[in-house]
């Protein structure tokens, strides 16, 4: 089945008077279980593909549909009823909220959508991302590694039909980001659906599939 | 030169900010101004009312006549007597003496020996001491407003210098490009410093303006005060050393708060000025632990409240006392206004000094009785005696209390009465006529609070906006990661929203109840019980609703304007 279905997607931005295509009539399809990577240069478009994925940013054309439902029609809190519910997002730099400790910030999808705290999965996760003795933490007290597995506990603690990582391992020296990536795929050998912009051609070859985009327009 | 032309850049690229700072400064200066202005013009009033009581001379001898002016010469020490309207004036010629106590007691039995010496019954002296025959006065009322004053002055150079603080931490990735560039600090403090000083000279010279023409227009038509007995005269004057005092005072605190911040500034690490990454939270190592409400909107509201309310405490800092000193003065002054014009029982009074001149006569009474404005007299003798005992030694007064049919017909009453009753032995009071003066002058009251609600309301809302906005902008990330893992804008929105909310009720309670109580206090020595009438309570209740609006708004448009704003995340 698919998580993802992209039909004929399009992203315009006005730049100055010129008309900038971010991304040019792209449609993709993503099965549950699978490790996507999405690379290409600079300004190729794969950071705008995953964002209208997420429903961060809105399509000029085409459809979105997230576990078979259509979202490029939906409105800003349906959007994030479904960011809350099917998707996880880990960012480049984290996006962890500083005055929350570590475990406060895991927590915080499953309090937005005023849902009990299921000690059992928050442990498991914990457990796996190996946090356990960091839940007290501030984020100023981490590392950039332990931020961003961090980010992904967030990003998993509502049990997501599909994790969206955009350069999560950017803002990392190599060690840190070969962790996170060992991380991803063990995720995936998991059963979790992944979604991964990436430049780095050398992280992109350790997915399932690749797909490249070139001046807006994706191709495998 | 090249603060200067830093300057000129920092005003171009951020106008709305140094306006702010400009208004803010402006808005501050006023109500010590206002203050200063009241306390030259009580003060001027004061000497003017002294100089038209005792006209400079030592001795005032009642009742006399132009012939009489011959009795009084040849006193050795003591000037040519002078005579004016029925009065003869002399005054002791030597400072010292005049200053001394015994010494005019001498002098003041010579002009009594003079008197019996010419067989009058009719003549009666009255005495001035130096200071009061040179108008300087003691009043402790001046102090304590320039007491009022200096405290107003240190609270309004704290709250502008938290203002200020928001102001230089803007501008810190400047400061971080500046030093990385290898700028001293001095430098640095330097550009802030002529900033400061190029918008502190404008914000005087607009306030002064403000000021000084306000409180001329409200002097020249309602607040003046003078030749109406009863009332302390009051005139319109603005002493230029005061003022400039006062402006030097604030300019002095002002500086020593800015350094302070400049310096506390300085500490900060140039790569996180930079950034513009100035430690926004300063979070202890354990915060308390997170509080789980019924709904998302609370549970967050609640997390704000807990760890991220320093900019509300400082709003708070700045609101409660405003608010509270403006409910104060509004509470306290229309009390007096209520007082100074409760109708009189008796229009008048007229008191005669019955020891040296005998009492009333029945013609007297029967004179007052038949006046046509006249419906009732009642006649004692057990009246205020210190009234003439202080001035001429009597002990024995004769008090008429006069009512009138008609309240309204006042002067022509008082022509007629001073016609019978116009020597020394006599003292009329007109009571309606300072209730007329008193109404006048509560609609001055009024319009001057009108005036000074404007100016500490203009005060505390670009303030508390300042720093409401620097919190939303400094929370921006926060409300972005929010936004990013599935929070509604309006669960973001509102429970900033109800942080502010619970700031806005404390604000407007704790200035309520602090300000009734400090009513109730000042009201204590002059047994007034204030009651909550109608304007007082109106008061109130727009003082909360406008509280309760500068705190919630500037959160409610900033939100929306962070989430509609292209960037990372949303």
């Amino acid at each position: 089945m698919n998580v993802v279905e992209v039909k004929n997607l399009t992203k315009r931005f006005l730049q100055g008077d010129a008309v900038i295509k971010a991304v040019d009539n792209v449609s993709l399809e993503i099965s549950e279980g699978e490790f996507v990577a999405i690379t290409g240069q600079s300004g190729s478009g794969k950071t705008t593909l995953l964002n209208l994925i997420g429903g961060i940013e809105t399509a000029t054309d085409g459809e979105i549909f997230i576990d078979g439902e259509e979202i490029t029609s939906a409105d800003s809190d349906e959007l994030a009823r479904l960011r809350r519910q099917k998707i996880g997002y880990v960012f480049q730099d984290f996006n962890l909220i500083p005055i929350l400790t570590v475990r406060e910030n895991i927590i915080m999808p499953l309090l937005l959508d005023s849902k009990k705290i299921n000690n059992n999965r928050f442990n498991e996760i914990v457990g796996f991302l190996g946090l356990e003795d960091r839940l007290k933490h501030l984020p100023s007290q981490l590392s950039g590694g332990q931020k961003q597995r961090v980010a992904i506990a967030r990003a998993l603690i509502n049990s997501p039909k599909i994790l969206l990582a955009d350069e999560p391992t950017g803002n990392l020296d190599r060690k840190m980001a070969d962790e996170i990536m060992r991380l991803l795929i063990e995720l995936n050998n998991h059963g979790v659906t992944i979604l991964l912009v990436t430049h780095e051609e050398r992280y992109a070859d350790m997915c399932g599939r690749k797909i490249v985009m070139r001046e807006g327009r994706a191709g495998e | 030169m090249p603060y200067l032309l830093y300057l000129r850049r920092s005003l171009v690229r951020r106008p709305k900010r140094h306006l702010s700072l400009f208004v803010i400064l402006t808005c501050a200066f006023i109500l010590p101004l206002l203050i200063s202005i009241y306390r030259d013009s009580s003060a001027y009033g004061r000497r003017q009312q002294m100089f038209s009581e005792t006209r400079g001379e030592t001795f005032h001898v009642l009742n006399a006549r132009e012939e009489d002016l011959a009795l009084f010469r040849g006193i050795a020490g003591l000037s040519e007597p002078r005579y004016e309207d029925g009065i003869i004036y002399l005054h002791i010629l030597s400072d010292d003496e005049w200053r001394d106590f015994f010494t005019m007691d001498d002098y003041s039995n010579a002009v009594r020996e003079r008197i019996e010496r010419a067989g009058s019954t009719k003549m009666t002296i009255l005495g001035f001491d130096y200071d009061y025959a040179h108008a300087i006065s003691a009043d402790s009322g001046q102090s304590s407003l320039l007491i009022l004053n200096l405290f107003i002055i240190l609270l309004s150079a704290m709250t502008v210098g938290s203002a200020y603080k928001s102001h230089i931490r803007r501008f810190s990735s400047d400061m971080g490009v500046l030093r990385s560039l290898g700028a001293k600090n001095i430098q640095i403090n330097l550009i802030f410093l002529t900033e400061f000083i190029v918008v502190f000279a404008m914000s005087a010279a607009a306030a002064v303006a403000i000021s000084a023409g306000i409180m001329r227009i409200l002097f020249s038509t309602l607040l003046k005060i003078d030749g109406v007995e009863g009332l302390a005269w009051v005139i319109f004057s603005m002493s230029p050393r005061n003022t400039a005092l006062h402006i030097g005072v604030f300019f002095v605190m002002l500086l020593a708060v800015i350094i302070r911040t400049l310096n506390k500034a300085s500490r900060e690490s140039t790569v996180s000025e930079m950034r513009g990454d100035l430690q926004t939270f300063e979070m202890k190592k354990s915060p308390k632990s997170l509080k789980i409400k019924a709904s998302s909107q609370k549970t967050l509201a609640s997390l704000w409240l807990t760890r991220t309310n320093k900019a509300h405490a400082g709003c708070l800092l700045v609101a409660v006392p405003i608010a509270t000193v403006f409910l104060f003065l509004f509470g306290y002054l229309s009390l007096d206004a209520a007082y100074i014009t409760q109708p009189p029982e008796f229009e008048f009074m007229l008191w005669k000094n019955a020891e040296a001149f005998g009492g009333f006569t029945q013609e007297d009474v029967d004179y007052v009785e038949n006046l046509p404005q006249v419906e009732h007299v009642s006649c004692h003798n057990d009246a205020p005696k210190s009234l003439f005992k202080e001035e001429a030694g009597a002990l024995d007064v004769d008090v008429m209390e006069i009512k009138l049919a008609q309240p309204g017909l006042h002067r022509e009453a008082e022509e007629l009465l001073l016609r019978r009753f116009s020597g020394g032995e006599f003292r009329l009071h007109n009571y309606q006529a300072v209730v007329e003066k008193g109404a006048e002058m509560s609609k001055g009251i009024y319009l001057m609070l009108i005036f000074i609600f404007a100016a500490m309301f203009i005060f505390m809302g670009i303030i508390i906006c300042m720093k409401l906005r620097d919190y939303i902008f400094d929370s921006e990330k926060t409300v972005k990661t929010l936004l990013s893992i599935g929070a509604p804008n309006g669960v973001v929105a509102s429970s900033y929203v109800r942080q502010s909310a619970v700031s806005a009720a404390i604000a407007a309670a704790v200035s309520s109840a602090v300000s009734a109580v400090l009513l109730i206090l000042a009201t204590i020595p002059a047994a007034v019980k204030p009651k909550p009438d109608l304007p007082l309570v109106a008061a109130y209740i727009c003082i909360s609703i406008l509280t309760v609006c500068i705190f919630i708004l500037p959160i409610k448009f900033t939100i929306s304007e962070v989430t509609k704003r292209k960037g990372s995340g949303i």
